[in-house]
């Protein structure tokens, strides 16, 4: 082998190790040596390398302790940023998707903490620290992700709906069912309706595929719906959309302010189609 | 006196390569040299560490209000600035021109006590408009500047030391938190 050769494979090599991203063990180091130094700006510069790491985690369904550890750093990074309720979910990720019995023990009174912070009483937190124990967690890491879906769905904080609709994407991706009640959240959190509504909304034991706007029971949020879903559409161009929903719309039981909203709409609508 | 001219001229070249203006040769291929960049460096993180607080945007940021922070991408403090920035231009501009319309200057002295009534307002209060003007757009660009260099330096730091503490620890296996010894066998080869 002469030394052109031997250059060009160590040449391969040093690439490789330059192009290459950081091991999830220099992620845990780096985030561990951050958090003990408690300084705001250090975390909150590695909050997205973080976050990619952790949506490794998921796309490589990695449970491993590495993963459990970091996944708790991460809810201590987010706790000193004052992000209880991002430092929730990521803590809810480690407790569902990479459950760890050593750090089950020692993260408790850190849960109990964030769970008051999140304004959830006594009981619920007791509830959810036992559903998240790693008995009651499902072993199937899409089963414990749709699992991990609905936990924090149930927490109805608009802080992390972002998050749960990247980690929902991950299972779309994965092509696994998704279940109805997840695509009911999902089209409620897109069309941006409050969360104080989606408790009332989302059914999590829902039989049949209805869309939410026609299976909704209570008329009042049913109308709510409908203007909504019907703005969202207007307001991102899909006319047509809107107006297939207006005719529904127009078959409810509308208020005076309701048929204002929808003259507006109307006008919108008809200036465009 | 050739020798004494030659060292004179030499020594003349080399402190204005040293000066922060941008007389220092660049080469050809800088723009054509690709770098070595980890996976997990931003876009704005690579323009943030290639830009640097220099001589010559002293000069620009005179014109173009809140350029530093437009560097160091602090978008919010830079739009405050050019918001500022004209707000001080309009307060000058009608100053000048009140005062230039009644025959008086900006700089005018008077005695005190002395008021020049011009409407509801007194040629002291049009002076105190066009000084306060001048005030806010020197203000505004020495904020710019030191504030906006303050803010890159910063943002560079942080990045250096991410992915510096990151690069260290990746290749030192000891460093890390899987720091199991496995034997093995290594060969360096320095080019």
């Amino acid at each position: 082998m002469n030394r052109k050769s031997i250059s060009s494979i160590l040449l391969v090599f040093l690439s490789l190790n330059i192009f290459a991203q950081f091991k999830l063990s220099t992620e845990l180091t780096y985030i561990q040596n951050v958090n003990s130094q408690q300084r705001k700006d250090l975390i909150k510069d590695n909050i997205a390398n973080a976050e990619k790491c952790a949506d490794k985690i998921i796309e490589f369904e990695d449970r491993s302790p590495i993963a459990s550890l970091f996944l708790m750093e991460l809810a201590y990074s987010y706790k000193q940023i004052d992000e209880e309720e991002l430092a929730l979910f990521s803590l809810l990720k480690q407790r569902i998707l990479a459950p760890n019995d050593s750090l089950s023990f020692q993260s408790e009174v850190f849960f109990r903490e964030l769970c008051f912070e999140n304004d959830l009483g006594t009981t619920e937190t007791k509830s959810l620290w036992l559903v998240t124990e790693t008995e009651n967690v499902p072993g199937d890491f899409n089963t414990a992700m749709i699992y991990l879906l609905e936990k924090s769905i149930q927490l109805y904080k608009k802080e992390i709906s972002d998050q749960i609709i990247a980690t929902g994407q991950f299972l779309k991706v994965k092509q696994e069912s998704i279940p109805v009640w997840y695509d009911d959240w999902e089209f409620l959190t897109m069309i941006n309706i409050k969360e104080k509504h989606k408790k009332q909304i989302i059914e999590f034991d829902k039989k049949g595929n209805l869309p939410i706007y026609k299976s909704c029971q209570d008329p009042k949020l049913k109308t709510k719906i409908y203007r909504k879903a019907i703005h969202y559409y207007i307001k991102n161009g899909k006319f047509v959309r809107a107006k297939e929903l207006r005719t529904e719309y127009r078959q409810q039981s509308l208020s005076i302010w309701d048929h204002i909203d929808l003259l507006f709409k109307n006008i919108r609508i008809g200036l465009r189609v | 006196m050739r020798v004494i001219f030659v060292f004179v001229f030499l020594s003349l070249s080399f402190l204005s390569f040293s000066q922060d203006f941008d007389i220092y040769p660049k080469k050809q291929d800088d723009k054509v040299r690709m770098p070595q960049l980890n996976e997990m460096l931003t876009v704005d993180e690579f323009q943030l560490l290639s830009r640097n607080a220099r001589m010559m945007d002293m000069f620009y940021a005179a014109a173009v209000p809140g350029l530093l922070h437009f560097k160091a991408k602090d978008k919010v403090t830079a739009w405050s600035l050019v918001g500022l920035r004209a707000a001080s231009y309009a307060g000058l501009a009608y100053g000048y021109f009140k005062l230039n319309s009644e025959g008086f200057k900006i700089w005018e002295n008077y005695q005190d006590g002395e008021s020049v009534f011009i409407g509801d307002w007194t040629v002291k209060d049009y002076q105190k408009l066009a000084i306060g003007s001048i005030a806010l757009m020197a203000s505004t660009y020495l904020f710019d500047w030191i504030h906006g260099k303050y803010r890159l330096e910063k943002k560079q730091e942080l990045i250096r030391y991410r992915y510096g503490i990151k690069l260290q620890i990746d290749r030192n296996p000891r460093a890390r938190f899987d720091n199991r010894l496995i034997p093995s066998f290594s060969i360096t080869y320095s080019f």
